[in-house]
């Protein structure tokens, strides 16, 4: 497993003197993708977006990470989980058909915008023969991928299932969240891109680096929220500011303690259970959602 | 010569191709398979931005063939609807 990311933090210092999200600074890519050339042809990556090199760059990583004993690339799937797809690209399709017409849209830019595009381009550039999906719900998004990697590995539709995430950055994003979803300047949070992949497998394959031990999607509101007592809870705020208030107040009641990321984007969760397998005890991620809605999993590393 | 320039540069600049300059494009070579390797989707979008670009319009698979298939043909092609047009106008 390999993530790519950026926190956007000096981004942000340099857009002091700045209207809220807009900067031409932001217009430029936040995580570096060159040492793509390390697992891909420069030849191949032509036309391919940011928002997919990321994802083809997280998932060479993952795959590089991986005992060949458990990858073949015959029964392995794919899953994509992401909360915009590749939000610059569509901007920039939509900017095209809005300037020019339909008829001189960018065809390039519409192939890049559609949600699935980096999913196949892993397939394509990997060599990834399984099933291929691309899971798109918002803050839900990486663990309604995450449930149905589980259950494909349940029913034995594939081997194994490359799980990741991608988000990217953009001018656009930056400035609605400000303006629209109240994040500026609230709780330190600061706006983020990246993506993560996973090899996922069977328990009976010896996992390298951790175990998902319980994945699921609720409403505390209705049904409160289960913590094990044995774990350390991770909060990942969502990306609506208010749905974080309100999650703040509910967990006053329980007197849980927990440790917060800081880091905004609708898939930031990936990250976390990446981060997880680096510390030497039984974690419980909860993302939080619209409306009470929330994500949990609960991750043991493999300690070494 | 100068609209085969402005051609080569439209085709490095819409269709992404970072490892070649105009002058490393040969303008007898064919634009796909095995001279500059564009593809069906390069193919889209050389007709979009032919109409962006030169304001010439490639309106059915058979003017497109013959148009598609180097920098001189493309060239060709753009004076001859140019022309065309201007001859429209006139008239």
């Amino acid at each position: 497993m390999e993530p790519v990311y950026s926190d956007g933090v000096s981004f942000r210092k340099d857009l002091s003197g700045s209207l809220p999200g807009i900067s031409d600074s932001l217009s430029h890519s936040m995580v570096d993708t060159s040492h793509l050339a390390d697992f891909l042809p420069k030849k191949s990556l032509r036309r391919i977006d940011h928002f997919s090199r990321m994802a083809l760059l997280a998932a060479g990583r993952a795959i590089k990470d991986t005992d060949p004993l458990l990858f073949s690339k015959d029964d392995t799937g794919i899953i994509l989980a992401t909360g915009f797809g590749a939000l610059k690209t569509t901007f920039a399709f939509l900017d095209s058909y809005i300037e020019k017409g339909d008829k001189l849209a960018s065809p390039t830019h519409f192939s890049n915008s559609v949600h699935n595009a980096a999913a196949a381009y892993i397939s394509i550039c990997y060599g990834i023969k399984g099933p291929n999906l691309t899971v798109s719900q918002f803050d839900m998004s990486f663990f309604s991928a995450l449930i149905t990697a589980g259950a494909w590995l349940e029913i034995e539709k594939t081997d194994a299932v490359l799980l990741g995430t991608s988000d990217a950055f953009c001018d656009v994003l930056g400035y609605c969240m400000d303006k629209f979803a109240g994040t500026k300047g609230k709780h330190g949070y600061s706006y983020g891109e990246g993506a993560a992949f996973f090899l996922l497998a069977r328990e009976e394959k010896k996992p390298e680096h951790g175990y998902f031990e319980d994945i699921s999607m609720g409403n505390y509101k209705h049904t409160g929220l289960d913590i094990p007592e044995d774990t350390l809870l991770v909060l990942s705020p969502s990306s609506i500011n208010t749905c974080n208030d309100e999650f703040m107040n509910y967990l006053k009641n329980t007197n849980k303690s927990f440790y917060r990321n800081h880091l905004i984007s609708p898939t930031d969760c990936s990250l976390d259970a990446f981060f997880s397998t680096k510390l030497k005890k039984k974690v419980c991620y909860v993302k939080i959602g619209q409306n009470g809605e929330y994500g949990k999993m609960i991750i043991t590393p493999v300690l070494k | 010569m100068e609209l085969n320039r402005k051609l080569k540069e439209m085709i490095i600049e819409e269709l992404q191709i970072e490892d070649l300059t105009p002058d490393e494009i040969d303008d007898d070579a064919p634009l796909f398979g095995d001279g500059l390797g564009l593809d069906s989707l390069d193919a889209v979008e050389l007709v979009v931005q032919l109409q962006v670009y030169f304001g010439v319009e490639i309106k059915n698979i058979e003017e497109g063939k013959p148009a598609l298939q180097s920098i001189n043909t493309l060239a060709q092609f753009v004076k001859a609807k140019q022309s065309e047009s201007a001859n429209e106008a006139l008239s």
